[in-house]
């Protein structure tokens, strides 16, 4: 069969491409290895959702000592931005340039923000971002507002914010993505489980609902579940695509398209990329520069807990953010630290896991009732030998080694002196508590880099507009473009970016 | 004083399907609710949270010795079908006639099934009723299909249905009012139905008087939604004969306000006759449209009650609400005269569980989840008869007194033995609990989901409140469209009837305005 477009996945850039080409009346194929999430009571079950891991890929990967572990990772209708905490940044200006942090050079992105500014705002529409221009002292020039007002601050976390502000730093509402009422007949949703949980009532902005649910309503947009791309397969000369091999149930299926979009997150494309080499691409498809697979990141990521002495009855902590350690630390690391958000409100079924030895005399509950929830990303360096491998039987190898650490671990400091300074000290413990949890191998929440782009094709396998530099209809619109990681949530990035590819596409290749 | 066309109190089944209704005439529409948005939130589906009221009103009512109860009822937009089971049967036709009752007569109505037909159709076709015509014996005629197939069953389901097939019984998918992705041609995530009756459904799938009817009404320009809004009185002009203005207290008891050329009491039954009997003036001394004596007396709440079979196999079943068993709606072989209504229904909830496990053996600790995935739940409702002594009072420091002294339950007790002879064919003589094959309990007087009869309708104004069109005889513009109009319960949920009455009353309304 043959279509003008087949996409390949339904995430953050394969759902938001979806809904930018379906306009235009191409026939397009969209082709998911996963279900939909059913819309369940589960969805909102912690221990289902946390610690049986019900929507999670039961696929195991290997590390680089080759033991298997779990990827946090989900397939389904959607991708991972089904389970996102919807944080939507724009990377700041200074990301797209060249960065010095204590350990290394964070690379310059061969576009500039102004290439992606439209695309941010287009992207801040279409999820519905809810933030307020003017608030966070890193934050990219823009004169258009977000498309909607920030979140309220339930009364601890405005407290929190007000505290935080007195101390001389400039906390901002973060800005989320989440569909508003439309109109007063809606029922108030209280967003009690946020981060990590997919969303029954459809509220939250994910590439399902606000992407492949509108493409859908086009009839010349076709979505497939279930169907697995196992291999691209090119012409002899290995300038286009010529077939995506997709398994369904064991059965084997061929499709054509004039335009093949990947879209399987950073690591998947690799994957599907090394798997379908070739005699013309022995080192997998699209990899005459060798980069397919390498420099892949993650951020430093860490969620902390902080047990107050005032109870915490917030239902939805998620509605600030710190960005004053963004560029610089102090006189004494004049480097980029990262960036602190709140998160959703933790529940005691949580902490079922590893917290009790911790906390002598804070049961669960308590724990519960009274936890700040924060979670801290760092910019991670991209590094060659970061990379996502095929073993000879096929399964997939993720090799990372962390770097960059220091501003992270610095940023924890900070936030520890910013709680000390804004009455988070306890009585009931002899000293406050954190826990902080560093995000192992298993996050692979924010991946990117695998396939990076750039003007040379010996140094970067995508060009500028995502395209595959040794092929004319290849393109990859997930986080595998990252040259660097910056040090916010991937997600709208990748979605301005696929709106800025689509765009391309409409204008000047469809 | 703000002045509309028509003035609606309730959003419950009545209250809101009216309102979709009236909404397309263009008048000017003010629509009141005492309560508010039940909010989308995880202790939505809390089977403890819920069971123990979260979603209950605080308010405390005095049985007929003045004993306080937590009545079951709740005061959300959408009113009680929030947390309804959205098994929207039609009543029966024999219904409409005079039924001859172990426990006494069940008088005929003033209408007759074919004048309700194609208002049960159109209800059906609102609330997305999936079902399955044929299948049922004692089901009335009907000119069309149901709306939607029936939900399928699952395995435990469809094997319980086959073997009281082979008893010679008609098990029939129960309809129900839910609208989900498959209905569509479009593509998209399925929803998994689970807990469904008395729980609200965040999905807004479960096809509520909120989600299907209220929220199309109020996006009209010309109908406005005042929530918690709590009428207190409704005044009438000089003469009595004129409803005039509602008078309400919101939140921090302030009153307030609003005038119309008609006014619809849409409360549900006992708080419909609440409203009326505490409008009482020097006019209505008896309280309003109250000449007949009628307001608040033939309270019905039909003889529920639960059977929780416990069987050896476990049950697996995510949404039980499968099938139901006309088979004793009119009789049984050891029973001439008409028994009831036998429905599988949601899982019963830990707590209640728990409670009634305790009762049949108080010394036993049994693992109440294990108990809970053996269960198998059934409702079954037999008729109770209208009795003038069974009422709705009202104290004179304006609390809600319930006089009721259940009748009929004859029936009930004849059908609850033919369901627990029917356990044995269903995996459930020896049972799980070995001594007990189940357990379960009649619904006392905080039972009050099917609330009716307390304004009954007829034609004669000394006998009855209402006319035909649910208008109140005394009065020439209030009107009362929720279950308070039933001159009899019959044996079925009275959901789809309130819902098919509504739309009755506002196709007449309607033709009314335009003249």
């Amino acid at each position: 069969m043959k279509y003008d477009v087949i996409i390949i996945g339904t995430g953050a850039g394969g759902g938001t491409i979806a809904a930018k080409l379906a306009p235009t009346g191409k026939r397009i194929l969209i082709l998911e290895r996963g279900d939909f999430v059913p819309r369940e009571k589960e969805n909102w079950d912690t221990e289902e959702v946390f610690i049986k891991a019900r929507y999670k890929a039961k696929e195991p990967w290997i590390d680089s000592k080759g033991k298997e572990f779990h990827p946090g990772i989900h397939y389904c209708v959607g991708g991972n931005t089904k389970f996102y905490g919807a944080a939507l940044l724009r990377m700041r200006k200074e990301d797209f340039g060249e960065v010095q942090h204590k350990s290394g050079t964070s690379p310059a992105w061969p576009i500039s923000y102004e290439d992606l500014k439209d695309y941010y705002q287009e992207a801040e529409e279409m999820y519905s971002v809810h933030g307020e221009r003017g608030t966070d002292p890193t934050e990219p020039d823009e004169l258009r507002s977000f498309p909607k007002e920030p979140l309220a601050h339930e009364p601890r976390i405005k407290e929190l914010f007000d505290d935080i502000k007195r101390i001389g730093l400039r906390p901002f509402p973060l800005p989320i993505g989440i569909k508003s009422q439309e109109h007063n007949g809606d029922a108030p949703l209280v967003l009690d489980r946020f981060d990590g949980f997919p969303d029954p009532t459809e509220t939250k902005a994910d590439s399902h609902v606000v992407g492949i649910k509108r493409a859908l309503e086009f009839p010349n947009v076709q979505l497939r579940t279930n169907a697995k791309v196992s291999r691209l397969i090119s012409n002899p000369d290995g300038t286009k695509i010529e077939k995506v091999e997709v398994t369904v149930d064991g059965n084997t299926f061929y499709f054509e398209a004039k335009v093949v979009i990947m879209a399987c997150g950073a690591i998947n494309s690799a994957v599907l990329l090394l798997k379908s080499k070739n005699g013309r691409y022995p080192n997998g498809m699209a990899n005459g520069s060798g980069l397919v697979g390498r420099n892949y990141m993650c951020h430093n990521n860490t969620a902390m807990l902080a047990l107050s002495k005032k109870p915490n009855p917030t239902k939805f902590g998620k509605t600030f953010a710190i960005n004053d350690f963004y560029l610089s630390g102090d006189d004494e690391f004049r480097y980029p630290l990262g960036h602190i958000q709140m998160l959703g409100k933790s529940d005691p079924v949580m902490f079922k896991s590893d917290a009790p030895k911790f906390t002598p005399g804070f049961t669960l509950e308590m724990m519960a009732t009274h936890a700040l929830d924060f979670w801290m990303t760092s910019e991670d360096l991209p590094d060659p030998e970061n990379r996502v491998l095929l073993t000879s039987d096929g399964n997939v190898q993720l090799r990372y080694r962390e770097n960059n650490l220091e501003g992270h671990e610095r940023l924890k400091e900070k936030l520890k002196w910013i709680l000390e300074h804004v009455g988070c000290e306890t009585h009931v413990l002899p000293n406050n508590i954190y826990l902080g949890k560093k995000i192992p191998l298993a996050g692979t929440a924010h991946q990117c880099g695998t396939a990076r782009f750039g003007i040379d094709p010996k140094n970067s396998v995508l060009d500028t507009y995502c395209k595959a530099h040794e092929l004319d209809n290849l393109y990859v619109v997930d986080g595998s473009f990252f040259p660097s990681s910056s040090a916010v949530n991937p997600a709208l990035t990748i979605m301005a970016q696929a709106l800025r590819v689509g765009d391309h596409l409409i204008q000047n290749i469809l | 004083m703000k002045h509309y066309d028509i003035i609606i109190i309730g959003t419950g089944a009545g209250g809101s399907t009216l309102a979709y209704k009236l909404s397309r005439t263009g008048k000017k529409i003010l629509i009141l609710e005492r309560g508010d948005f039940l909010p989308k939130e995880v202790n939505n589906w809390n089977p403890v949270k819920v069971a123990k009221g979260k979603y209950r009103p605080k308010e405390k009512w005095l049985d007929k010795n003045n004993g306080e109860f937590s009545p079951y009822t709740h005061y959300w937009i959408g009113g009680n079908t929030k947390m309804y089971g959205a098994a929207l049967l039609r009543m029966r036709e024999s219904d409409f006639g005079e039924v001859k009752h172990y426990g006494g007569v069940s008088p005929a109505w003033p209408l007759t099934y074919d004048d309700f037909a194609p208002y049960y159709q159109e209800a059906e076709e609102l609330y997305k009723v999936h079902g399955r015509r044929g299948i049922d014996p004692t089901e009335a005629p009907s000119s069309k299909p149901y709306p939607y197939p029936p939900l399928r069953y699952e395995p435990n389901m469809k094997e319980m249905a086959s073997n009281l097939k082979k008893l010679g019984l008609h098990p029939t998918p129960i309809p129900i009012g839910v609208s989900l992705p498959k209905d569509k041609k479009r593509k998209n995530a399925r929803v998994k139905l689970s807990l469904f009756d008395g729980y609200p459904d965040p999905t807004e799938s479960k096809a509520d008087a909120h989600v299907v009817a209220l929220n199309k009404a109020i996006k009209k320009k010309n109908v406005k939604l005042k929530t918690n809004h709590t009428v207190q009185r409704i005044d009438t002009d000089r003469t009595g004969k004129r409803a005039t203005e509602v008078v309400c207290t919101i939140k921090d008891g302030k009153e307030c306000r609003y005038s119309a050329d008609i006014i619809v009491v849409s409360c549900g039954a006992i708080n419909s006759a609440k409203l009326l009997l505490q409008s009482k003036s020097d006019l209505h001394p008896q309280g309003l449209a109250n000449s007949s004596g009628m307001v608040g007396r033939n309270l019905m709440l039909h003889n529920n009650g639960t059977v929780v079979a416990i069987s050896k196999k476990p049950n697996t079943s995510k949404f039980q609400k499968a099938f139901l068993i006309p088979d004793f709606y009119n009789g049984a072989d050891d029973s001439k005269l008409p028994l009831g209504t036998i429905q599988l229904m949601g899982k019963t909830d830990p707590v209640t569980l728990k409670d009634e496990l305790k009762q049949i053996n108080p010394d036993k600790e049994f693992d109440v989840a294990d108990v809970a995935d053996h269960s198998i739940d059934f409702f079954i409702t037999a008729e109770d008869l209208p009795d003038l002594n069974n009422r709705v009072e009202v104290t004179d420091d304006g609390r809600t007194k319930l006089v009721y002294n259940q009748n009929n339950e004859e029936a009930y007790q004849r059908l609850r033995k033919k369901l627990v002879s029917l356990l044995g064919h269903i995996g459930c003589t020896e049972g799980y609990c070995k001594d007990n094959a189940y357990v379960g309990f009649k619904l006392g007087i905080s039972g009050v989901s099917h609330q009716n009869g307390t304004c009954k309708f007829g034609t004669d104004p000394k006998k009855s409140v209402l006319d035909l069109d649910c208008k109140a005889h005394d009065l020439d513009n209030l009107y009362v469209v929720d279950g308070s109009f039933f001159p009899s319960s019959s044996a079925v949920n009275p959901s789809l009837t309130i819902i098919a009455n509504a739309l009755r009353v506002g196709d007449s309304l309607s033709k009314n305005i335009k003249r």
